[in-house]
């Protein structure tokens, strides 16, 4: 019997009110539910995140800045389809991740690429080297009411994995963590 | 060579991509899906990348075995949540491995069938309390230096998901320090487990960092396209320059008759690593070997009617008219 | 409250936490052996989430009777005769296949989010508050173990049949949650802890409607094979042995 290990989805954290949903990494999931709890699972362990979007890999739509220069006719076999509003997601300079950086109306992903090159063309210093655009209706968002059952409940499990959770005495354990700075140098 | 295939050598604008390729990598550059890439970055990527999310999944059960005994109700949760931790980094890095066109399902088969490896460490058992301390101490000891070096690597992806690993895998050397701390100021039965599972993890720890550069058929090229920046030899001896003070200070001992102090290069010089054992568990024949892989193979088996059920629920509920 | 109701809050919130701990224990096992990875980190979750609310439980046991919070959690874990502990007989059951695992989360779940609720209003303010802040936890197990019954429901024949099967397993013997706790007798009366027969009728018309969804019929027997807490599986034996292990190498060293 061949495997299934379930579709896999992108998965987007927004870690404040400030800040923009960025790439955190990829669950499998049969349904865009269950990728919610599975994202929630995987990716809010520590707490920092209060708004996830899950999209299907397979809806993605990528081009890299290397890529266009490489075929400047790039977008040239676009299909028009219906126009929509599109969601668009820059990784600004090399270091760094693909954030969500607005929306454009297009008739199709390359098309909307091509409109975000115009509306969204980063900001003079970082330039941006992977653009990825999704049709807005494709992507699943955590709701408000998420926040309370899904994410700040992460807080009470933080302390775990803190220092302070650990026993050991702490003369010893100072020793060990000077020796650790020392290292560092 | 590089493992440049036929059709690339044939292609007259290979080695300029290839040129413009290296010099990225040269200028600190991020490689990301889409960009041109040499075939054989890709392989060796998807060779490595998976190889590590196979250890980190693998890696759950050695200290799984310990969860349910954890002797304080601190321990077992922090435990746990290591263990948690463990398959959410097997999940960043399969991710990576994802992006380069390799799939889960595929991946998975390799791991199952016995052709991909994983971290050999893992085929050693854990036989006591104090092995948890052990392997925190060392093992991610160990693997924290790996993945400190390839937080850095070329490939956007590969990068990322240890940049992830790397803030949360802190804690998990320090939980397994606390252990050995605490065991090593306990009770001289509590002193002698630590030696005894400092001993039985020392050596599977150093061979974590393979084989001498000499022998390592591999470092070369990953050297040279930026996805390693050090090499395995030279890994290793921060490790033991890190762990063997640590351990004195703990009046423990490391298990190497030949380790000694070098005034000269500032380093502790470790003895001969017995390279037929590292190569004996590397064939499958190690200590623990078949139960990881049955354990892991029944895992995948039991679960299959479950993926298959709700995969045939969610293609009904996208057939349904919303 | 009196010495009487502070021995009988003990008594009760260590069973409460008894059932947390056997049943963490449960979902601890499959860390590494689920169906799918995403799955081995979700029951890590829950085996956290459980054991956490057991320390809860028993650190407010202790307070109640003024023993040390932070040793006595310890003590009641891991130097307690088997005998001595009072969870319900379904938690202590083996992991069984996924269905079983999944029923069972779900059982308990939904009682547990009934319960906490009813906790959450109690007369005794630190118990009232530790259940509210334990209740958002239980709501989001339960949002887990709720869109796994509908699925596994209605997935294939073969999910049908097995969940079935478990649902026959454990219908009666999760009817045990809503026999009287020990000591909750001396609590009632001042609406310190809920009647826990009160709550059978809204866990009962809540997972029957989600089982009627998921196409599954609970079976018709709902007599709990036990009333009394103090009689357990001998399931029970062997994982309290397992889990006091380490700990009894030697009773007086510092883990």
């Amino acid at each position: 019997m061949t495997d299934t290990q379930w579709p896999r989805w992108l998965v987007f954290e927004q870690s404040s009110e400030k800040s923009h949903h960025t790439i955190a990494g990829s669950v499998h999931a049969p349904d865009a539910e269950l990728a919610l709890l599975n994202a929630r699972d995987v990716f809010v362990r520590r707490p920092q995140v209060i708004s996830l979007w899950l999209v299907r890999a397979d809806r993605i739509y990528s081009k890299t800045a290397e890529e266009m220069a490489n075929n400047p006719d790039w977008a040239s076999d676009a299909e028009p389809g219906e126009t929509e509003t599109y969601l668009v997601f820059q990784k600004l300079g090399h270091r760094g991740k693909h954030t969500h950086a607005g929306e454009v109306t297009a008739s199709s992903p390359p098309a909307a690429v091509s409109a975000a090159l115009e509306a969204l063309p980063g900001s003079g210093r970082q330039e941006p080297v992977v653009w990825w655009v999704v049709p807005d209706r494709l992507v699943y968002r955590s709701t408000e009411a998420d926040i309370a059952e899904m994410f700040e409940i992460a807080h009470s499990k933080a302390p775990i994995r803190d220092q302070g959770f650990f026993l050991t005495k702490l003369k010893l354990r100072q020793g060990i963590d000077e020796y650790d700075e020392d290292d560092h140098e | 060579m590089y493992g440049a295939t036929v059709d690339e050598i044939e292609d007259a604008a290979y080695d300029d991509k290839l040129a413009e390729f290296e010099a990225r990598i040269a200028r600190g550059e991020k490689i990301e899906p889409g960009d041109w890439m040499p075939d054989e970055y890709r392989r060796q990527l998807i060779r490595m990348i998976s190889q590590h999310a196979h250890s980190e999944v693998v890696g759950m059960l050695p200290e799984g075995t310990f969860i349910t005994s954890a002797p304080t109700l601190r321990r077992k949760l922090i435990l746990l949540a290591k263990v948690q931790d463990e398959g959410g980094h097997g999940q960043y890095l399969y991710h990576a491995a994802e992006t380069l066109g390799a799939t889960r399902e595929e991946m998975l088969e390799a791991l199952l069938s016995g052709k991909a490896k994983y971290a050999s460490v893992f085929n050693y058992p854990a036989l006591s309390w104090a092995d948890m301390g052990a392997i925190g101490m060392l093992v991610d000891g160990a693997a924290i230096l790996n993945q400190t070096m390839l937080a850095r690597a070329s490939y956007g992806p590969y990068s990322r998901a240890m940049i992830r690993i790397c803030t949360e895998e802190n804690f998990h050397q320090r939980q397994g320090e606390d252990i050995i701390i605490t065991l090593a100021q306990g009770t001289e039965e509590q002193k002698a487990m630590a030696q005894d599972a400092i001993n039985r993890w020392w050596w599977p720890s150093m061979m974590m960092f393979g084989p001498h550069d000499s022998d390592s058929k591999n470092s070369e090229i990953l050297l040279r396209w930026g996805v390693k920046t050090r090499t395995n030899d030279q890994l290793r001896q921060q490790f033991v320059n890190q762990m063997v003070p640590k351990l004195h200070k703990l009046g423990l001992s490391v298990p190497d008759p030949d380790l000694h102090y070098d005034e000269e290069s500032g380093n502790w010089i470790h003895g001969e690593i017995d390279w037929d054992e590292f190569w004996n568990v590397i064939k499958g024949n190690g200590p623990c070997n078949a139960e990881r892989m049955a354990a892991r193979r029944k895992a995948h088996e039991d679960g299959q009617w479950v993926r298959e059920a709700l995969e045939a629920y969610a293609a009904r509920q996208e057939a349904q008219p919303a | 409250m009196n010495d009487t109701q502070k021995q009988a809050l003990a008594a009760y919130l260590i069973a409460l936490g008894d059932d947390e701990l056997i049943l963490g224990h449960r979902d601890s096992e499959w860390a590494g052996h689920a169906p799918i990875l995403e799955e081995d980190i979700a029951f890590a979750n829950l085996a956290l989430d459980e054991i956490g609310h057991a320390v809860v439980w028993y650190e407010l046991a202790s307070d109640a009777t003024g023993e040390n919070p932070e040793t006595h959690p310890n003590h009641l874990a891991y130097f307690r005769d088997v005998h001595d502990f009072r969870c319900v007989q379904m938690v202590e059951l083996p992991k069984g296949d996924w269905a079983y695992t999944i029923v069972r989360q779900y059982l308990f779940d939904v009682a547990e989010r009934i319960r906490l609720t009813a906790l959450a209003q109690s007369n005794y303010p630190p118990l009232a508050e530790a259940a509210g802040k334990i209740k958002g936890e239980e709501l989001y197990h339960l949002r887990h173990s709720a869109a796994w019954v509908k699925r596994l429901g209605l997935g294939t024949a073969e999910s049908n049949i097995r969940m079935q099967h478990a649902l026959n397993e454990l219908w009666a013997l999760a009817h045990q949650l809503f026999m009287p706790l020990p000591g909750e007798n001396d609590l009632t009366p001042d609406d310190i802890v809920p009647v826990s027969a009160n709550l059978l009728p809204e866990w009962e018309a809540v997972v029957r409607t989600a089982f009627a969804e998921a196409d599954l019929t609970p079976p018709a027997a709902n007599t709990s094979p036990s009333r009394d807490r103090s009689v357990h599986t001998p399931y029970l034996i062997d994982l309290v042995t397992e889990m006091q292990k380490v700990a009894r190498l030697d009773p007086d060293a510092t883990w």
